[in-house]
């Protein structure tokens, strides 16, 4: 509670970077693949933790999936979002065959959350891979 | 308008688009099952429709819709609330399907706790999932429509992933909407991905120049006059967002939206009414007095949405405020008196200084049972007719909690109000389907729920007699709700007949003024 009081305190009512809507603004970037299961879960906490230490205020969760109909992942995230109260957040997912791709042409830093799953080589040093 | 296309339809089920015959507190029933009359018949008391124009656009809507469909025409976008019964006019060569609620799925109370007493679904969801089954969803998704949800219960399709998947919904958004969703709808007309999920943090909160007045009228005419409240007690998500006072400018231009569409009557609302304007918790009397003043000017009858008995207290004490605005309020000698929901909450000052000691301020959470009881005893002699609510199954709560609390619901015997207790359901338990066999009613519970079932029939009737629907043409309306009382009645005598109970000992002997 305390720590809730003085994070915000410390917000200020400013106008937005660039045109002012959210989307547009900059994001702490979370990518997750391979199986959600609790350890995942947590490790999505742990790294939202550091976003939040670091007082960034928006971190988005993206997740490469191998079937986009299936929400199940939104379910296990459901913790994370009904405890999360001082981060924007925003999830969204992408096909399991982006991925290569993303990683190689990423140019801001993301941390890559990888469970069970062989991503290969990684040669973009923006992307921090951290194996659950 | 003209082509007989809307791009962005803005839009919710009946129970949300009703004016409630005017009578923004019958609203609640549609937060029950049916109870001793066919659901047509409960919906037609709670939820009836309303007149709508040529294009199917409702006289009235739900405030959030209204904020953003301004918010989308004044960004040039072809964008409407239109009334349930006519959205399958639109929705196949519509863009964009936006829903707002503010309970989805009967999870919020009192939805859940008559869920838990009845075991049958309230009507709210009922009709949402009527409403949703309805449409054309799955054509309409061929020609691209995009579902985007949000509104005050938003979270509560995190439980119902199932309902998210088999309606296609695209984006659930939780949080006020002002700042995404004209990122949103963009990305729909550029036909770029959407997001699943969207919170809205609290440093994403539009300021004061980027929420938009309404253009059209809001049901029964609320207008909001702040965002936010400084309390910070643990149950609450609203505290958390910043605190924003909308100018008397833009609160007497959407008052004048309503009147001019002929809703004459108007709801203030905020979590707090009495903190307009204020410093922290030190009330400010001029803005209160001005803001009263201004909806007077304009307002046939005026009703709070919340305050709190804090203040209520602190108000009358140090600037005589309460006579003062309700000298105000009665002033045009057609209105005599005045609504508002207040959080009662607890008896027990153990637990108003575990979850909520700003609550109590500017008094000691120590004081917090004479708080309410002044409290009442003012808004009594004024006039002021509060819906209590109390919560109940909150964690860490003792036998000896209840029991304070069905204590201070006994002194409060003698006030005009009702009280209505609430159940605190754990979110973990909401994962489960059959969560509303879980929830565990003690015998404590039910001593204060049936001293806020007794004291509330008590006083419903004065209430709906001499203040609440009180015209001749109510007169229908009036008989229908005197016989769902008088069910009450009987029901509940009963029900304590069954568990064993004796009547509880409380005076009758109310203070008629």
């Amino acid at each position: 509670m305390d720590d809730r009081i003085r994070f915000i305190k410390t917000v200020k009512m400013v106008s937005l970077d660039d045109d002012g809507t959210m989307l547009k603004q900059r994001f702490h970037e979370i990518w997750y693949v391979g199986k959600l299961d609790e350890d995942g879960v947590n490790t999505i906490v742990d790294q939202m933790s550091n976003v939040f230490i670091k007082v960034k205020d928006r971190v988005r969760l993206r997740f490469y999936l191998d079937n986009q109909n299936d929400l199940s992942y939104i379910a296990s995230c459901r913790r994370i979002l009904t405890e999360n109260i001082a981060l924007s957040i925003v999830i969204e997912d992408k096909p399991l065959d982006d991925l290569k791709k993303d990683i190689e042409t990423v140019k801001d830093e993301v941390v890559l959350i990888c469970n069970k799953f062989d991503l290969g080589e990684i040669n973009n040093e923006k992307v921090r891979l951290v194996e659950v | 308008m003209h082509s007989g296309k809307i791009d962005i339809i803005l839009t919710t089920d009946r129970s949300m688009m009703s004016n409630h015959h005017g009578k923004e507190f019958l609203g609640f029933m549609t937060t029950g099952p049916p109870i001793s009359m066919p659901e047509s018949l409960w919906m037609w008391i709670a939820a009836p429709k309303m007149k709508v124009d040529e294009f199917g656009r409702p006289w009235q809507a739900p405030y959030a819709l209204r904020k953003l469909e301004a918010l989308l025409i004044d960004h040039g976008y072809n964008a409407s609330v239109i009334d349930p019964d006519y959205v399958d006019r639109y929705l196949l060569n519509a863009k964009v399907l936006m829903l707002s609620h503010h309970d989805y799925f009967a999870l919020c109370p009192p939805s859940s706790e008559w869920w838990v007493i009845t075991k049958k679904e309230p009507v709210n969801a009922r009709s949402f999932k009527k409403f949703m089954n309805s449409l054309p969803i799955r054509e309409a998704k061929k020609n691209g429509l995009k579902i985007i949800v949000g509104g005050p219960s938003a979270w509560q399709w995190l439980y119902n992933i199932d309902l998210w998947s088999s309606w296609m919904v695209d984006t659930v958004v939780d949080g006020e909407g002002e700042r995404i969703v004209l990122d949103l709808i963009e990305r729909v007309y550029n036909g770029e991905p959407l997001p699943r999920y969207v919170f809205v943090g609290p440093k994403d909160v539009p300021t004061l120049d980027e929420i938009h007045p309404i253009k059209y009228a809001s049901v029964n005419g609320l207008v909001e006059i702040m965002r936010g409240c400084p309390r910070r007690c643990k149950f609450c998500s609203v505290t958390l967002r910043a605190l924003r006072y909308i100018p008397l400018e833009k609160i007497e231009e959407e008052m004048m939206v309503n009147v001019r569409n002929g809703v004459k009557n108007g709801i203030l609302h905020s979590e707090d009414v009495l903190l307009y304007g204020a410093r922290g918790l030190n009330l400010n009397p001029e803005a209160l007095i001005k803001l009263h003043e201004l909806a007077r000017k304009h307002l046939r009858e005026i009703a709070w949405s919340h305050a709190a008995l804090a203040t209520i207290k602190n108000a009358e004490d140090d600037y005589r405020l309460i006579s003062r605005i309700m000298e105000i309020v009665k002033s045009n000698e057609v209105q005599n008196y005045l609504g508002v929901e207040v959080g009662l909450e607890t008896g027990s000052p153990r637990l108003v200084k575990k979850i909520m000691p700003a609550k109590s301020q500017p008094y000691s959470p120590e004081r917090w049972p004479e708080v309410v009881e002044d409290a009442f005893s003012i808004m009594h002699e004024n006039h002021i007719v509060p819906a209590a609510t109390v919560i109940l199954g909150l964690p860490d709560e003792t036998p000896e909690d209840l029991m304070l609390t069905a204590e201070l619901i006994d002194r409060l015997n003698p006030y005009r109000s009702l009280i209505v207790p609430m159940f605190f359901v754990p979110m973990g338990l909401l994962k489960n389907k059959d969560w509303f066999t879980e929830v565990k009613v003690k015998d404590e519970h039910i001593e204060v729920m049936r001293r806020c079932l007794w004291h509330s029939i008590r006083w419903a009737e004065d209430i709906i007699n001499r203040f609440y629907l009180k015209n001749p043409s109510q007169a229908p309306l009036r008989f229908l709700i005197k016989v769902f009382l008088r069910y009450v009645k009987w029901k509940g005598k009963s029900v304590e007949k069954s568990l064993g109970l004796r009547p509880t000992e409380a005076p009758i002997t109310p203070i008629t003024k």
